[in-house]
């Protein structure tokens, strides 16, 4: 059984818009435009239990507002969800002591105390029985090690030390779905990664079911095995992360080391020179002719070292983003 | 131009308004309803009585109607928020610009000042209409005219004053400044004539109020309405007024550029 | 079985006192650590209390009732109303930030916990300041009160209920309206105005104005009629109709507290 499923779902929003300068605004006192947005337009999917999904997409993809929505957070415009069985939006307490919402740079965490006094207040508020609770709290405060700054109030923490705090004022109540809303935006590289850590190690050992949304592709790299595209409210792709190579990259690349002088012009005619770097060149060629380009290089050119290679994730991504790219074949 | 800059200020302060419209709005509805709190108050005093004092209803009636129109006209303002700018180190946005500070503020309140008076005059008119109040309305034009001067010099008193208030910010900043502008909004609750005509105080207290900034922001401007200063009273409420004028405005220079001080030793 | 969920009432209740505990104890050290500020506001009050007592009492001499009312009834009005008033000052003042906390999105979080949103947002601030003037309230109007009958003190208590509830009740709409719209900064300060028109005996105000002040924004209710229980004022069939007015007026704030959410748009990431 799925822990997670959304059928057909669907949110929309009126947004209003006004002219600039002193005429627009006068208009807009009597008349206002309203326009249609489509933050999410007939998504579905399903998760089972223990997954760890990244959701992928631009600002404004509709990314979050899903995860809003799972969350119970927003009534949907139409369509179907149910997360462990529960309608998000009804709310209900066994619902919500059941799942965890994490958002990039939000705070749950009370400003003026330290970590530790939300902790309290949240095993009050979750119900988490005491020996469980101390247990977590230990796991987690380790995992982490935050040991010594759980008594330091939480504004004068670095966004860094706040943000495992928040993790774990998120999963004292050993929540059986997570929902991380951009976890680490903002955070330096030496922190992300172990944020990643921390994330993969939590889903190995509690078996929880988590949905990442990030804009760093190595989030999703490291983390996620099956990924959803989302742009423009509309699902573009769910499945392996591997397989987005395969569905959406028409090119390779070949990398190139020359040995020796090489007329530019006639390079050009292999395909398009990405990178001119000499004596490193990158040239994107046509996926089904890049082993025969390999070998014509090979042939008429003084090659010192060849490579072919897939093109970065990121790139691929933001070729599906920007719509140069459909899916090949 | 000089001039062109700071219009361009009030234009500009006028078009955020209107986003905030709503806003201003609700705004109107609070000054209405506080307005119409004070005058059924005194409607229902003078249903038993003819007079109160030396007020009769009419004259009562002008009295706490004008309030209404003169808290726009001297009130109305957006540089309570002076505080906050001070308070959260958004005044260095200015000091670094080639714009006085207070001519830019003076103009803010100008374009309030303007948008709250189209709408309070039809608000009155509304009122008279609805509740039909006996009113004094002058005929004369010099007592028209010294109306005005003296309300357009108590609106000048009171933006004075209420950088004063705001220059506490310096020293105090919690909440804004909040605190010590919370303060005197009670004060001038009582002290500058909204709720009652303050000669209705006993003679004593009464005598030391008048002589008070608080006086001439409504209840003085009230009084040259309805007539009941003579020739050389009106010219001493003028010269009242003048006299705090210059003598806020200096120490407002002195409190602000000691504030400033303080303000850049915070290195905000 | 019944045992079970008796047990569970209770340490529902527990989590929400402790909860309260948390904010209230916060919102205490706060004021403390503004010392001058938190006196400012406590003498300012005391300034606001005792100037309208003054001008009431400037009254007295001059004027033998109003709309009926002796001066000293339209003191005793004025303590029920500041009871009232200050009842919902102290415990609701969390509806103050309610719009920060939306446009922050920190609201979010008080949506997915398994407690009251609306319990979260408006006891976040416990105004202590109010406090101290409270009790004055209090004593002024136990000692003006000290010889009615028991009846009356009933029907008081009675009325407290109800005017609790009504309060709630328009905090809970307010909140409701900051939901759906976050662009109205004022609603709560209108219900304040328009709560001030109670320092007064309603009576003075047109039909019109009196039957908006009974049935749209039940400032009648709150302030004037309990006051009115204490001189004996009020029968038997006005009371079962405040009670009636209060109760739909409770349900008709979670009704709209519940269609609030359904258009909640949460703020952007």
């Amino acid at each position: 059984m799925s822990v997670i499923q959304i059928s057909h779902l669907q949110k929309y929003y009126k947004v209003h818009e006004k002219e600039p300068g002193l005429k627009g605004s006068i208009k807009s006192l009597f008349a206002r435009k309203y326009r249609e947005v489509k933050a999410v337009d007939d998504i579905s999917f399903e998760i089972g239990e223990g997954e760890l999904v990244g959701f992928i997409g631009p600002n404004g993809a509709g990314k979050t507002t899903t995860l809003k929505v799972l969350s119970g957070l927003l009534y949907p415009t139409g369509g179907e969800v149910a997360v462990l069985g529960y309608t998000p939006w009804d709310r209900k307490p066994e619902f919500q002591k059941q799942f965890s919402l994490v958002m990039g740079q939000k705070n749950q965490l009370w400003w003026d105390l330290p970590p530790m006094e939300t902790f309290i207040l949240n095993k009050e508020i979750y119900e988490v029985p005491d020996l469980q609770y101390r247990k977590t709290l230990d796991t987690l405060v380790e995992l982490l090690d935050v040991k010594d700054i759980l008594k330091i109030q939480v504004r004068k923490l670095s966004l860094g030390q706040r943000m495992k705090c928040e993790l774990i004022a998120a999963l004292l109540h050993n929540p059986k779905v997570l929902f991380l809303d951009e976890p680490t935006i903002g955070l330096d590289v030496v922190m992300q990664k172990a944020m990643r850590d921390f994330i993969k190690e939590y889903n190995r050992k509690f078996k929880s079911t988590i949905i990442l949304t990030s804009h760093y592709m190595d989030d999703v790299k490291e983390l996620c095995e099956r990924v959803i595209i989302i742009d423009h409210g509309k699902l573009l792709f769910d499945g392996k992360l591997s397989s987005v190579i395969d569905r959406f990259a028409r090119n390779k690349i070949i990398s190139v080391v020359f040995s020796g002088e090489v007329n530019q012009r006639k390079l050009a005619e292999f395909g398009d020179v990405r990178e001119y770097d000499f004596p490193k060149v990158r040239i994107n060629v046509p996926r089904d002719q890049a082993a025969k380009k390999a070998s014509q290089l090979l042939n008429e050119f003084p090659v010192a070292d060849i490579i072919i290679e897939e093109p970065p994730i990121e790139a691929i991504i933001r070729e599906v983003f920007t719509g140069k790219m459909r899916p090949a074949g | 131009m000089m001039l062109a800059k700071y219009w361009q200020v009030t234009k500009t302060s006028w078009e955020n308004g209107f986003v905030y419209r709503l806003n201003f709005l609700m705004w109107r509805v609070r000054s209405v309803i506080r307005l119409l709190t004070v005058y059924f108050l005194w409607a229902a005093i003078f249903q038993r009585t003819d007079g109160f004092l030396s007020y009769d209803k009419a004259a009562m009636m002008t009295y706490i109607l004008g309030t209404g129109v003169l808290a726009t006209i001297v009130f109305s303002t957006r540089s309570i928020d002076v505080g906050t700018e001070i308070a959260e180190g958004d005044l260095s946005n200015y000091l670094l610009k080639p714009v006085n500070y207070f001519a830019y503020w003076f103009s803010r309140d100008l374009a309030d000042k303007l948008l709250n008076i189209l709408f309070v005059i039809g608000e009155i008119g509304l009122i008279i209409f609805f509740l039909r109040p006996p009113l004094i309305m002058p005929t004369a034009s010099g007592l028209i005219a010294m109306f005005l001067l003296v309300s357009i010099l108590a609106l000048v008193l009171y933006f004075i004053f209420s950088f004063l208030v705001s220059a506490f910010t310096f020293w105090y900043p919690e909440h804004n400044g909040w605190p010590i502008r919370f303060f005197v909004f009670v004060l001038l609750e009582f002290l500058a004539g909204g709720l009652f005509p303050l000669d209705i105080l006993p003679p004593v207290v009464f005598s030391l109020l008048r002589l008070l900034p608080p006086a001439y922001f409504m209840y003085y401007p009230l009084q040259v309405f309805l007539g009941r200063l003579s020739f050389w009273e009106g010219v001493g409420v003028v010269s009242g007024l003048i006299f705090w004028i210059f003598l806020l405005a200096i120490v407002l220079n002195l409190v602000w550029r000691r504030g400033i001080k303080v303000y850049e030793a915070y290195g905000r | 079985m019944e045992d079970k969920r008796f047990l569970n009432q209770i340490q529902r209740w527990r989590v929400y006192w402790l909860y309260w505990l948390k904010s209230a104890g916060l919102t205490f050290q706060s004021l403390m650590a503004t010392r001058f500020a938190s006196v400012v506001f406590v003498v300012g009050k005391f300034f606001r209390f005792f100037f309208f007592l003054w001008f009431l009492l400037l009254l007295k001499e001059r004027i033998q009732t109003v709309v009926g009312y002796s001066v000293e009834q339209l003191v005793v009005f004025y303590l029920v109303f500041n009871l009232f008033d200050m009842l919902g000052q102290i415990f609701y003042r969390g509806i103050y930030w309610f719009r920060n906390e939306i446009v922050s999105g920190n609201f979010d979080f008080k949506l997915i916990k398994p407690l009251s949103p609306l319990f979260q947002i408006m006891t976040s601030h416990t105004d202590f300041l109010d406090v101290p003037l409270f009790i004055l309230v209090i004593v002024f109007l136990a000692y003006s009160m000290r010889s009615i009958s028991f009846i009356e003190i009933a029907g008081f208590v009675l009325l407290t209920v109800v005017a609790l509830m009504l309060i709630t009740a328009i905090h809970i709409m307010v909140a409701a309206i900051g939901v759906i719209t976050t662009e109205v900064d004022h609603t709560i300060w209108i219900f304040r105005d328009l709560s001030m028109m109670g320092r007064v005996p309603v009576d003075i105000y047109t039909d019109l104005v009196r039957g908006f002040l009974t049935f749209v924004v039940p400032v009648a209710l709150i302030f004037t009629v309990p006051a009115k229980v204490l001189f004996g004022l009020v029968n038997f069939q006005a009371l079962l109709v405040t009670v009636v007015i209060a109760g739909i007026f409770y349900w008709l704030a979670l009704r709209l507290w519940r269609y609030a959410l359904t258009q909640y748009s949460s703020a952007s990431s």
